[in-house]
């Protein structure tokens, strides 16, 4: 029996360093291969791509299909945590200008069923799109706080029209809690994929994970550790080279965090100061083709009543802020009376789509999201910035909990707001 | 169609549920029939859906996937419970307990982000993992703690056949809850022995 249990063990451990050596070896980054569209006139425009169906819409994130459709993803419900909040998605088709009907995605209840086990609520959710045309989602769901949060994988093979059973990821060690996403997910030059996460149980860092083309995980990296980082956005400069911005919740002075890796992500810099003002929130950004990063954020220490487009093109030791999206910061710290409040909600909803014209929905669902315990405030937040193989580049945001907001714009416009700038 | 790693993770949850079922209430004291009736009904009970999903899955909500030691020794407490067989004896159990505990103590904080080095890392593609789990199995080995040896084999078996849906062989090895059991299992065995001790 003895002897019998030691060739067991001998043998167990030839088979699991034959697992481990099978693992996919490390790989160079995959740099967006997106160049920019000359010539074209400045464009600039926006519109709401929720239809406040739901009390609360949060998150948003996108993902560009074959044909040049954009379609986003965000979750919605009466409000954040609630066991009725789901993943809705919706798909812009930049040739008709109009977001589809939206569409439940997953719901708390069909992850349960779908992943085996109890599910009190979801949270982010952050797509991708492999080489082979499949669409990735991943999502957040949590039997408690954000804190107990963990990472659920969907796929679909026909462009979003229909999804996987939901696969829950395995990537902590304590109950698998505390895994969540925000950020896009990126992809190395073998077709392995790279998830920006982060944990907030106990501490608050940063985190990379690394998935096969079948989505299981082969390697989990630190990013940063502590306190005080979360929510790593990878921008990828070269098949060697990435900046990760990361959001701060530690004291005063608040300014995003920054790490890089000259190495293809074998190995990153220590956590310092970026130049980035940021009141603990989240980030957006993509790299240009010429190497300069855009990124959209809260550009100040305090609130997110502004959001701002800010460009460094120099790896992110220098930014300078190119537009202000939104820009409220006038009615901090005053006592908004209720009707002054609906009168610039009303300025805000015609400043996004002047087409609207019964602006009293929108004024309704801002007021019940926003003056609900407090003073009446907007707060502009959650960016998502991606570049589409157009060139054109597409943002949204949670525009004041209540809609999804979308931007766009293009390299022209881009230019002149860097010209202004300069 | 239900993956298979659903299965095993289900089932390694249902199992501690069963050990808890009869551990909670005096069935040891039972007349044998019962007691194997009680383990009949605990082991169906949890796989029973309840308003869509079983015991088995409300608890593995929480306490995701047991790793293959806390499945051995929860099938040793059971054993010890309705069959009144002591299959391994006690310093093996308190030898895998103090491991564990230590082993976890040491773990647990860095894995959670105490220090910028993530020991979970290494349970992906480092080769220094099942390295040193055959030269702790070889010392545990030549110890006679046999129970150390099975349940280091059976976790890299596991891991090399992907028994469960992770893919690091930490999860095959310790989670939370075997940690937290382990310290409990000793703790008492030391308060029982000083109070043996005081009697004598």
């Amino acid at each position: 029996m003895r002897y019998f249990l030691l060739a067991a063990m001998l043998s167990a451990f030839a088979m699991a360093v034959l697992k481990m050596a099978g693992q996919p070896a490390p790989s160079l980054f995959q740099p967006s291969a997106i160049q920019a569209a000359e010539g074209a006139n400045p464009m600039f425009a926006s519109g709401f791509a929720s239809t406040g169906k739901t009390r609360l819409v949060h998150a948003p994130s996108m993902v560009e299909l074959s044909d040049g459709r954009i379609m986003a993803f965000w979750f919605a419900g009466s409000r954040e945590g609630a066991a009725d909040v789901v993943i809705h998605s919706s798909v812009y088709d930049p040739h008709t200008i109009n977001w589809s009907e939206e569409k439940t995605v997953t719901s708390r209840l069909r992850t349960q069923t779908d992943v085996h086990r109890y599910v009190r609520k979801l949270g982010n959710p952050v797509p991708t799109r492999d080489a082979a045309g499949k669409l990735w989602l991943f999502y957040v769901s949590a039997v408690g706080g954000w804190s107990t949060s963990a990472v659920n994988l969907m796929t679909s093979v026909d462009e979003g029209e229909h999804w996987s059973r939901a696969r829950r990821l395995v990537t902590s060690p304590f109950l698998n809690f505390s895994t969540l996403v925000k950020t896009p997910p990126f992809f190395y030059r073998d077709g392995t994929l790279g998830l920006p996460i982060y944990h907030e149980m106990l501490g608050k860092f940063g985190e990379l994970l690394r998935l096969d083309k079948s989505g299981k995980v082969v390697s989990k990296q630190r990013l940063s550790y502590g306190r005080q980082t979360l929510q790593p956005l990878l921008l990828i400069e070269s098949e060697r080279d990435a900046l990760a911005l990361m959001r701060y919740s530690g004291p005063h002075p608040r300014r995003a965090r920054q790490v890089a890796s000259r190495d293809d992500g074998k190995h990153w810099s220590a956590a310092e100061p970026s130049e980035l003002p940021n009141p603990d929130s989240a980030m957006a950004g993509v790299t240009l083709a010429d190497g300069s990063l855009l990124v959209a954020l809260n550009h100040n220490e305090r609130m997110r009543d502004e959001l701002s487009l800010a460009s460094s093109n120099d790896e992110g030791r220098h930014w300078r802020v190119l537009y202000h999206f939104e820009d409220e910061r006038q009615l901090r710290g005053l006592s908004v009376s209720p009707e002054a409040f609906t009168e610039n909600t009303m300025r805000l909803v015609k400043k996004t789509d002047a087409t609207i014209e019964n602006s009293e929905d929108y004024v309704s669902a801002v007021r019940d999201t926003m003056c609900q315990g407090h003073p009446c405030r907007f707060r502009f937040d959650y960016p998502y910035l991606i570049q589409a193989g157009s060139g054109t580049f597409h943002l949204l945001y949670t525009w004041n909990r209540a809609y999804i907001k979308h931007v766009q714009f293009n390299q022209a416009w881009l230019e002149a707001r860097r010209s202004e700038a300069k | 169609m239900i993956l298979f790693t659903e299965v095993t993770g289900l089932l390694s949850v249902a199992l501690a549920v069963v050990a808890a079922g009869l551990f909670a209430g005096t069935v040891s004291a039972w007349k044998r029939p019962y007691r194997v009736a009680a383990l009949c009904i605990l082991v169906v009970a949890p796989l029973l859906p309840i308003d869509g999903l079983s015991l088995a899955g409300y608890v593995r909500g929480v306490v995701g996937d047991l790793s293959i030691t806390t499945v051995v020794v929860t099938m040793l407490a059971i054993a010890s419970r309705v069959f009144h067989r002591q299959v391994v004896p006690e310093k093996e159990i308190i030898a895998l307990c103090g491991l564990v505990v230590l082993c976890g103590t040491i773990f647990y904080p860095m894995a959670l982000g105490a220090t910028p080095y993530d020991p979970y890392r290494m349970g992906y593609d480092s080769y220094c993992l099942p390295t040193t789990l055959l030269l702790l199995g070889l010392a545990a080995w030549l110890k006679r703690l046999l129970l150390i040896v099975s349940c280091i084999t059976l976790a890299m078996l596991a891991y090399s056949v992907g028994w469960y849906a992770s893919t690091n062989l930490w999860d095959y090895l310790i989670d939370p809850v075997l940690v937290v059991g382990s310290l409990f299992y000793l703790l008492r065995r030391a308060t029982q022995a000083v109070m043996e001790k005081r009697r004598h």
